[in-house]
């Protein structure tokens, strides 16, 4: 069958009611989460997997893919209406969405904002819609070798790419492969690095290390900060486009989308990349480029489009190679294996209702988005008005919560507080948290495959170099690795 | 040298020390038995290598560019109070119970963020702590600690 007639079976599936009410639940929880400063959809899901162990796994990932999308409305608000963007993405919403709310253009800005998360969401789940089961196809032929060299070379990318420096990347990817590593060594069955602690045979799970480090290191950041919270720019009324804002929007927002979702559904991720680049282009093409820096409404229709769609593009290789690019991803992907399930090639063929409907919930959620976002956005924005205390205290009443609920263990919650102050130390230094949420879940995969690997290769390590496709991608790895020092070397000298 | 450098350079020493310990470890790790031809040892000791290059490499940025870091504020009084809030809540979830311990943990979080109304944050904590409870155990299925309070919920 083809994608279309699988996508026609998979909303049968999403426009069941209860999975309908699961994708609203998603959508409501994912706006308000990226409203709210200090969490955001990663921190969500994490603390909802605990939650969720009971559940239908369709019905959780419908959710889980609502939260995902409502983020970034709710994440765009927040730029626009406080200027502090929560994740890289959407810096230059904040940037120039700021500068238009300043200027009383705050509803323009919310609008393009919304209506272009929209565009670029659905444009960018059609793509996924025949991207993803061509490239799962692609995909069956990958062995070890080509697994372990794909980990490797999405390892170098993000971490080089994320942080002040290359090397701070690097060095909490180590931090996060780490923490992977303890635990029963699942090959041999021998304990490694758990301090003859019982709880620690089982490993660490993924959720008490990302809450430890976005919940519990963000309010320790945010607490010890000196500076006060920014002034919040009040909106009223409803949010439209006049027939001017909305002919200068609608070309920005297609080609933000198409720049976001090729980029974004690299194996070697980058969501804010795509960005940058949609807000050159827009500059360089608009009649007005003098308006650029002082609320150009061009400046938020491209970088918020180009910002969905890079979401719809992380979906590409999570879904069928079961590589995660983001540290939301990272989270699905353990929400994935705590179903059993294995995102790659083969979960196309194994859980088609599972894929195909999560992809139809996609199109349904982003409506849903749009509609709860476009007329309701003064209301949304009263969220940010929640006082500071009360705010990082829910969250962190919630974060104890869900680490809990893990295995009902105490051991868990004092471990994730500790791994929250190692958190703050890593934010104080500039060294991002995201690699090390990335490399805790690849990590165990990586060495899996590599041993696989050479267990086939009966211990010759040019299994690794005399296979095209492992030769070509470890090759690219390399190439990132060295090319971000030698390209700021080059810089610092001219 | 100023506050920003020198705890860069605290940090970057104290990862350096961790993949000394990873590599030094490393070697403690039983290899077991079976046909694993690389073994339990091999990608512990490359993490270590990793995380010694890169803290090095840190360390020596931090060092070259101490001139131009800028400096960096940090109030600790809060950081106290968030410090005590989880460490009380740590240690009485089990005997307490969920809503008192994460009550009592509210109150000081809310302080650390310049809330002087203890009563009220008291208050909030203890609606949030109740709402969050009934939720989460009647409705999700969820096991809680109950604590001293076993015998009314």
């Amino acid at each position: 069958m083809d994608s279309l007639g699988l996508l026609i079976d998979g909303f049968g599936i999403a426009l069941q009611w209860h999975n309908l009410m699961w994708a609203f639940v998603g959508v409501l929880l994912g706006t308000a989460v990226g409203i709210l400063p200090g969490i955001g959809p990663a921190l969500t899901v994490a603390l909802l997997l605990p939650v969720t162990y009971t559940l239908n796994p369709v019905s959780a990932f419908i959710m889980f893919a609502g939260i995902y999308y409502g983020g970034m409305y709710g994440g765009s608000t927040t730029s626009i209406l406080l200027n502090t963007p929560g994740e890289s993405g959407s810096i230059i919403t904040a940037l120039e969405g700021n500068k238009m709310a300043r200027s009383g253009r705050a509803t323009a800005a919310l609008a393009t904002a919304a209506i272009g998360s929209f565009v670029a969401g659905t444009l960018g789940t059609i793509a996924l819609t025949f991207a993803a089961p061509a490239l799962a196809d692609m995909a069956l032929v990958f062995g070890p070798a080509e697994y372990f060299a794909l980990i490797i070379l999405g390892f170098t990318t993000i971490s080089s790419v994320l942080g002040k420096t290359p090397s701070r990347g690097l060095l909490s990817l180590f931090l996060g492969l780490a923490l992977g590593v303890v635990g029963i060594d699942l090959q041999t069955g021998q304990a490694r690095f758990t301090f003859g602690l019982l709880p620690l045979l089982d490993g660490i799970h993924v959720v008490v290390v990302a809450v430890g480090l976005f919940a519990v290191g963000e309010t320790l950041f945010l607490a010890s900060q000196t500076k006060g919270a920014g002034d919040i720019i009040n909106v009223k009324g409803w949010t439209w486009l006049s027939r001017e804002d909305l002919s200068r929007s609608w070309k920005p927002w297609i080609r933000g989308s198409m720049l976001g979702f090729p980029i974004g559904g690299l194996p070697t991720g980058g969501a804010e990349i795509p960005t940058f680049l949609s807000y050159a282009i827009e500059k360089r093409l608009s009649d007005k480029p003098e308006e650029f820096g002082e609320g150009a409404i061009e400046g938020v229709a491209g970088p918020e489009a180009a910002n969905n769609a890079a979401a719809a593009g992380v979906l590409v290789p999570l879904l069928t190679l079961g590589l995660p690019t983001s540290a939301t991803a990272a989270i699905m992907l353990a929400a994935f294996q705590q179903f059993n399930l294995q995102p790659g090639p083969l979960i196309f063929v194994n859980n088609p209702e599972l894929v195909w409907g999560l992809i139809a919930s996609l199109y349904i959620g982003n409506l849903m988005l749009l509609l709860l976002n476009l007329p309701l956005a003064p209301l949304w924005a009263r969220l940010l008005k929640i006082p500071a205390p009360f705010l990082y205290g829910g969250i962190l009443v919630f974060a104890t919560l869900g680490t809990y609920s893990l295995n009902n263990s105490v051991f868990d919650v004092g471990l994730m507080y500790l791994i929250g102050v190692l958190g703050y130390c890593m934010r104080l230094v500039d060294v991002p948290v995201a690699p090390a949420v990335i490399g805790m879940i690849l990590g165990p995969m990586a060495e899996q495959q590599f041993r696989r690997a050479l267990a086939i290769s009966q211990g010759d390590p040019a299994i690794f170099y005399s296979r095209p496709i492992s030769a070509t991608l470890l090759g690219l790895a390399f190439i990132a690795l060295i090319s971000v020092p030698l390209y700021r070397y080059w810089q610092s000298r001219n | 040298m100023n506050r920003h450098t020198r705890i860069e350079l605290g940090f970057a020493v104290a990862v350096i020390l961790l993949g000394l310990y990873l590599l030094i470890g490393s070697g403690d790790i039983n290899l077991g038995s079976g046909y694993d031809r690389i073994g339990p040892r091999f990608f512990p000791y490359l993490i270590a290598a990793g995380l010694l290059i890169t803290a090095l490499t840190m360390l020596l940025e931090s060092w070259f560019r101490r001139q131009q870091a800028s400096d960096l504020n940090v109030k600790f009084i809060p950081l106290i109070y968030i410090a005590s809030g989880l460490l009380l809540c740590v240690f009485t979830l089990e005997r307490l119970g969920f809503i008192i311990s994460v009550s009592l943990m509210f109150i000081f979080i809310a302080r650390a963020f310049n809330s002087r109304r203890s009563l009220r944050d008291a208050g909030v904590g203890l609606v949030l702590g109740i709402t969050i409870y009934f939720i989460f155990t009647s409705g999700l299925g969820l096991v809680l600690p109950t604590g001293i309070l076993s015998g009314v919920l």
